[in-house]
């Protein structure tokens, strides 16, 4: 990769980082009074600070470099992600979701999405269940995002030897303020991370604009890319970077139901963003926290996916070849660097182009540390919190919520240190697929009885729950595994069993897992709501407790 | 019909939909009330 990285400038910025960095932890250690204040912290929360938070955690390193780079790959189709990032995850999220969540959070004392379906349901099971998918399921996306960034940093600054000491010295830094400042330094630190990750992205994309000639030359330029052919990166079906693919096709089912509905519709149920609503005082705070986080999620995602197409345009124009091409056969990178190496590309001989690249990495560090520090708060909750709370009630046979402070610090600390050992053992290319994993198997496993939990008029029915969750996540485990070519290639299992990496070979190994497990896990939910309503009118009681 | 160059209007309708949404969220969070302090109506 062109070595384009004002090193001075990178270390100050960053110094100057870690310093507000430090204070806000130090902000958060010193108003973190008790446990309820270290999950939920109500009291210190506002709409700026609730909607930067959201959109900065919801927006990870992921969504800039990981959806920047499929972006370059599958063009401007991707927009249709942005929209459903703005839609169903910010607009449906805070009105349907948000402001039930938060009242029935306060009503039933819940600091976790894991105790949050536990008490709705009365069930320890529904709460283990989903603090154990948490535990297992979450440091894959944290490690994920963690790999990414660090990754973006070694490479674009060419400190590639330094690798091991960029990772811990990150996830030493993010620890250290999630352990001890908790969800209030975690929502600062998110806060000062978006006012940062916004103010790169605004840069990168007028400077796109400007470098390409305008808006409409730009996608001008870019229509006229495409010559009927296939391009490197894509299926069958393709149309061109400024073109939806053909309905059906390969390239429509990767695009459609991995991209776009995977991480569209698995936004409802990430529990690191659940707690933002249950952080809230009232509901005219979330409803007021949707103006910055509209603008925010537009601005960053926005510019990450169209700005990602069009640098098939620049680097066509600068060195011949397409992103795709450019990035991964000449330089040997993977496409999560094709948004980097755009940005060092496009900022040389702009004025003050050293300070923008510096910029657009201090950008990239704050999208990674942002998402890592709530997922590693959710994850340590999880243990610390939930799983804690489950044994304590169990060997002592009471109800009472964990108040220890120190057990979730220590379970954060551990599972800081599962989540670097993690990065050592993926593949690379995986920081969009991972998201998707993760966000995928949330929804299918628990967005059905999620919903009905909210919105129950009656007493809940605990068993369609059960019921619900155990096909979705059935279901999405056997065709993440055996029938979808992505995730038979992330996790091999199909192949140790049987030789082969997916059982069906066609057009089905493109379908991902959550077009097939969630209308399942949500057909599996009314069926069993359904026949146990009939088995309630004649007379058979529900078991009280799990 | 051209968007700003693009042709396809299932690309720029992706364009249209997410300003559309942002004026939505800023009319929502516009005409919200000052606080009234907690409510407790679950």
């Amino acid at each position: 990769m062109t070595a384009g990285v004002s090193i001075p400038i990178f270390i100050g910025m960053l110094a100057v980082f870690a310093a507000v960095t430090v204070g806000l932890g130090y902000f958060g250690y010193r108003n973190t009074k008790n446990n309820e204040s270290f999950l939920l912290g109500r009291n210190k929360t506002s709409p700026l600070i609730i909607g930067l938070s959201y959109g900065a955690t919801f927006l990870s390193a992921s969504a800039v470099i990981g959806f920047g780079g499929q972006a370059a790959t599958h063009g401007l189709s991707m927009m249709w992600l942005c929209f459903l990032n703005l839609f169903v995850g910010l607009l449906v999220a805070f009105l349907v979701f948000g402001s039930r969540t938060r009242r029935i959070g306060r009503k039933l004392s819940a600091s976790t999405f894991a105790d949050l379906l536990g008490k709705m349901y009365n069930s320890r099971g529904i709460r283990f269940f989903t603090a154990a998918l948490i535990i297992v399921m979450m440091p894959i996306y944290c490690a994920a995002v963690l790999k990414g960034g660090v990754n973006s940093v070694a490479v674009i600054t060419g400190l590639t030897d330094y690798y091991d000491v960029i990772l811990i010295l990150m996830a030493v830094i993010v620890g250290a303020y999630v352990i001890y400042g908790g969800i209030i330094a975690v929502m600062y630190n998110d806060a000062l991370q978006a006012g940062i990750m916004f103010v790169g992205m605004a840069v990168i994309l007028v400077v796109t604009f400007s470098a390409l000639g305008g808006v409409t030359d730009s996608f001008t330029a870019l229509s006229e890319l495409w010559t009927g052919s296939g391009a490197a990166g894509t299926l069958d079906g393709f149309n061109g970077w400024t073109n939806f693919s053909d309905f059906g096709s390969n390239e429509w089912l990767l695009v459609v139901t991995t991209f776009l509905m995977g991480v569209g519709i698995g936004a409802l149920t990430q529990p690191q963003l659940v707690v933002r609503f249950m952080s809230a005082k009232d509901d005219h705070m979330l409803d007021r926290s949707l103006i910055i986080g509209s603008i925010f999620m537009l601005v960053i995602v926005g510019t990450a996916y169209t700005c990602g197409a069009l640098s098939n345009v620049y680097f066509m124009e600068n060195q011949g070849e397409l992103s795709y091409a450019y990035v991964t056969n000449t330089l040997g990178l993977g496409v999560d660097f094709i948004i980097p190496q755009y940005i060092l590309e496009v900022f040389n001989g702009v004025l003050g182009g050293d300070f923008f690249v510096c910029l657009f990495l201090l950008s990239l560090v704050c999208a990674s540390i942002s998402t890592i520090s709530a997922l590693m708060h959710t994850v340590g909750a999880a243990g610390g919190y939930d799983l804690y709370t489950l044994a304590k009630n169990r060997q002592k046979e009471t109800v009472m919520d964990s108040q220890n402070v120190r057990v979730n610090r220590i379970c954060t600390a551990v599972m800081m240190v599962v989540v670097v050992v993690y990065c050592y053992l993926m593949p690379k290319d995986i920081i969009a697929k991972a998201t998707s994993l993760f966000m995928g198997m949330t929804a299918a496993a628990l967005l059905p009885c999620f919903s009905y939990g909210l919105y129950a008029k009656h007493r809940r029915d605990r068993r369609a729950a059960v019921a619900s969750i155990t096909a979705g996540t059935a279901v999405y485990l056997f065709w993440t595994l055996f029938i979808n070519s992505s995730g038979s290639a992330f996790l091999p299992i199909c192949r140790w069993l049987t030789g082969s990496q997916v059982l069906f070979t066609g057009s089905i190994m493109y379908v991902d897992a959550i077009v097939i497990a969630l209308p399942i896990s949500i057909a599996v939910m009314v069926i069993t709501l359904l026949i146990d309503r009939r088995t309630l009118r004649s007379g058979s009681p529900q078991p009280a407790e799990d | 019909m051209s968007f700003f160059g693009l042709t396809d209007p299932y690309i720029w309708g992706a364009y249209v939909a997410c300003f559309l949404c942002v004026i939505v969220c800023c009319a929502i969070g516009l005409m919200v009330k000052k606080d009234t302090g907690e409510e407790e109506d679950e």
